[in-house]
C-alpha cells in the first residue's frame, strides 16, 4: 500500500533521513520507533507533503507522493495527526470535523454527479458520520463547542478524531499517547484496535513503548536517520543494535 | 466563568433564529428612517455609511473570513465606479447590465493580482495589492482619453432623490450582507475559517488552501465592483481619488473595531465611523487621525472587537446570575 523508497533528506548538511526504506501493507499496523531527532516526524512530513525529500520515492497504491501537495496527498486517502495537538480553535467540535471531511466528500459527489444521481444529503451524511465519531470518541456533549475550550486529553482525541472522519485509507499517527494521561492512552488503543479489527491501515510514531509492542504488527526502528532494524515487535525488542541506539552505547 | 459558559452554550438553531431576529429589526428600522430623518445632508451620511456598511462587509471576506492582508478593497470599487462610467459615455444599457459589467471586470482584475501576489507570504501579499492601488490610481488618472484623468468622468445618471437612493444602498446592503453570512455558514466558510486559523492543519484536512483564498479574494473584489456601479451612479461623477489607498485605513479600523470575521460588530462599526466623523469632522486629516487612534485603541483595549466585547460582557453577566442563582 505504501512504500518508501531510498529517501533521503538533509537540513543544511544534517542528514535527517539516509536512504530509508520500507513499506506498509494493506491492514497492517506499524510503528516508528527510534531516539528523538532519528528523522521519524521528518518521514512523516516526506510523506505527506509537507517537506519534499532530496532523494527517493514515496508510493501510495502505486501513486508517486513525492511532489504533490499537502491537501492533495489527503485527498488522496492519506490522513495524519501531528506530534503537538493542532485543531482549529475557533470551529466547533462538530465543525473541526466536518472541515477534515468535506474536500473527501467533495470529490466523491462529483462521482455521483457523473452517474446522474443526486448530490442532496450530502452534508446531511459527513454530519451524520462527524456525530456517530464524536459518540465514539466521547466527545457527544461538546458538538457545538469551540474546539479551544476542550481539555488537552479531548483536543488529542478530536484530533484524530478529524484524521479518521475522512475514512482514510491509511492513517499516520505522530505520538498518539504523548502527554496523555493513562486512562486515556487506554481509550486510545481501544480506538485503534477497533479499527485495526476493521482493516484499518496505520503507520504509527509512538515512543510508548507498551504501547507500540502491543498494537503492532511490524516495527521499524530509526537511529540518525538510518533504519538500524525492522521486524516483529519480538525481534526487535531483541536487537543489540535497537538496545545500543537507545541505551547510547 | 468558562464552565458555567460550556453548560449554558446555546445551540446553533438558537444562536441563527437570535440572528435573524436581530437581521429584522435592524432591516426594518433601516427601512422607515427616512420617514424620521429630514434635511436631505444626513440622508445623505446615511446613505454613504451604507456604501460603507457593504464595502466593509466584502472586505470582511478577505481579511476576517480568510485572513488575507488586501489593500486593494478601494482599487475595486474604484474598477467597479470606472466600468459603469466608460460603459455609460459609449452604450446605454441599464444599471444593472454595467452592475455586471463591473462585477465581470472587478473580478477579472482580481484573478489577475492574485495569482502572481498568493505566491508569496502574507507581507508581500499586502504589499503587492497595495502597490496594484498605486499602479490603477496612477493608470486612470494618466490614461486621459479613457478615463478623463484628474478632470473625472462627470454627467453620470443620478440613482434619483435622496430617499430614492438611500433605498438603493439598503436593499445592496441587505443583499450583501445575507450574501456574505451565507457564505460563512457554508462549508465554503467553514473552510476560509480553517485556512486562516491553520494553514497546514488545513492542508492535512484536504483543503487546497490556493484555491480558496482566490475564490475569497476574487468573490470580495466582485461585490466591491458591483457596489462602485452604484456608487458611481450616486456621486455622479468618478474621480481617480475614489480609489485612494486611505480608505483602506478605514475599513481596517472598522474590520477591527467590529470584530474581524465577525458580523454585527462590522455592520456597527462601519456606521458609526462613516456618520460620526463625516457629520461632525470636515477636515479628512483629522478624519484619519481619529481613525488612526480608534485602531490604535481598539487594538489595545479590545483585540475580538466589539463583538467579541459584547459576547465577553454577555458571558460575564450570564455567569454572574448564574451565581447568585
Amino acid at each position: 500500500m505504501l512504500e518508501i523508497r531510498n529517501i533521503s533528506k538533509s537540513f543544511e548538511g544534517v542528514r535527517a533521513l539516509d536512504a530509508v526504506e520500507f513499506s506498509v501493507t494493506s491492514g497492517e499496523f506499524v510503528s516508528l520507533i527510534g531516539p528523538n531527532g532519528s528523522g521519524k516526524t521528518t518521514l512523516f512530513n516526506c510523506i505527506t507533503g509537507f517537506l519534499s525529500p532530496d532523494e527517493g520515492h514515496v508510493l501510495f497504491e502505486g501513486r508517486e507522493l513525492v511532489g504533490a501537495a499537502p491537501y492533495a496527498i489527503s485527498q488522496y486517502g492519506i490522513a495524519r495527526t501531528f506530534q503537538s495537538v493542532r485543531l482549529f480553535g475557533k470551529l466547533s467540535v462538530l465543525d473541526n470535523l466536518l472541515v477534515s471531511v468535506q474536500e473527501h466528500q467533495a470529490e466523491r459527489s462529483v462521482a455521483r454527479v457523473l452517474r446522474s444521481r443526486a448530490v442532496r444529503g450530502h452534508e446531511r451524511e459527513a454530519r451524520r458520520r462527524a456525530e456517530v465519531l464524536v459518540d465514539r470518541i466521547g466527545l457527544g456533549g461538546f458538538l457545538e463547542k469551540p474546539a479551544r475550550e476542550l481539555s488537552y486529553g479531548q483536543r488529542k482525541l478530536l484530533s484524530i478524531g478529524m484524521a479518521l472522519v475522512a475514512q482514510p485509507r491509511l492513517l499516520l499517527l505522530d505520538e498518539p499517547t504523548a502527554a496523555v494521561n493513562p486512562t486515556l492512552i487506554l481509550t486510545i488503543s481501544d480506538l485503534l484496535r477497533e479499527l485495526m479489527a476493521q482493516g484499518q491501515t496505520f503507520l504509527v510514531v509512538e515512543h510508548n513503548m507498551e504501547f507500540v509492542m502491543s498494537l503492532s504488527h511490524r516495527v521499524v526502528v530509526l537511529d540518525a536517520g538510518r533504519k538500524i532494524a525492522e521486524g516483529s515487535p519480538e525481534s526487535v525488542r531483541s536487537d543489540a543494535r535497537v538496545l545500543e541506539a537507545y541505551l547510547g552505547g | 466563568m468558562t464552565s458555567t459558559r460550556s453548560l449554558r452554550a446555546p445551540s446553533r438553531s438558537r444562536t441563527t433564529e437570535l440572528s435573524i431576529g436581530t437581521a429584522v429589526v435592524v432591516v426594518a428600522v433601516a427601512s422607515v428612517l427616512p420617514l424620521f430623518v429630514h434635511g436631505i445632508f444626513i440622508l445623505g451620511v446615511l446613505t454613504d455609511s451604507l456604501v460603507y456598511v457593504t464595502l466593509s462587509l466584502s472586505y470582511n471576506v478577505v481579511v476576517g473570513y480568510v485572513g488575507a492582508f488586501s489593500f486593494a478593497q478601494p482599487a475595486f470599487l474604484g474598477v467597479g465606479a470606472y466600468t459603469a462610467a466608460i460603459l455609460c459615455e459609449h452604450v446605454s444599457v441599464s444599471i444593472i447590465v454595467q452592475a455586471l459589467v463591473a462585477v465581470a471586470c472587478a473580478s477579472l482584475v482580481a484573478l489577475a493580482i492574485a495569482i502572481p501576489a498568493f505566491r508569496l507570504s502574507h507581507m508581500t501579499f499586502a504589499m503587492v495589492t497595495l502597490g496594484f492601488t498605486l499602479i490603477i490610481q496612477l493608470f486612470v488618472t494618466n490614461q486621459v482619453g479613457l478615463t478623463g484623468g484628474p478632470m473625472c468622468i462627470s454627467g453620470l445618471s443620478s440613482l434619483g432623490l435622496a430617499a430614492q437612493q438611500y433605498y438603493v444602498f439598503l436593499i445592496i446592503a441587505v443583499l450583501v450582507g445575507g450574501f456574505t453570512r451565507a457564505i460563512a455558514s457554508s462549508r465554503v466558510g467553514r473552510a476560509y475559517v480553517a485556512i486562516r486559523e491553520d494553514e497546514a492543519m488545513a492542508a492535512a484536512a484536504g483543503i487546497n488552501a490556493t484555491r480558496y483564498r482566490y475564490s475569497a479574494f476574487i468573490l470580495s473584489a466582485g461585490i466591491a465592483g458591483m457596489l462602485g456601479a452604484f456608487y458611481a451612479h450616486y456621486l455622479t461623477v468618478v474621480c481617480p481619488s475614489d480609489m485612494n489607498e486611505a480608505y483602506t485605513t478605514t475599513l481596517l479600523v472598522v474590520l477591527f473595531l467590529g470584530g474581524v470575521g465577525g458580523f454585527w460588530g462590522i455592520v456597527a462599526a462601519a456606521f458609526i465611523f462613516t456618520a460620526i466623523p463625516e457629520s461632525l469632522v470636515s477636515d479628512p486629516n483629522i478624519q484619519l487621525m481619529i481613525y488612526g487612534l480608534a485602531l490604535l485603541i481598539c487594538v489595545m483595549v479590545m483585540p475580538t472587537g466589539m463583538e467579541g466585547l459584547v459576547k465577553r460582557l454577555r458571558s460575564t453577566l450570564r455567569s454572574r446570575s448564574a451565581s447568585r442563582a
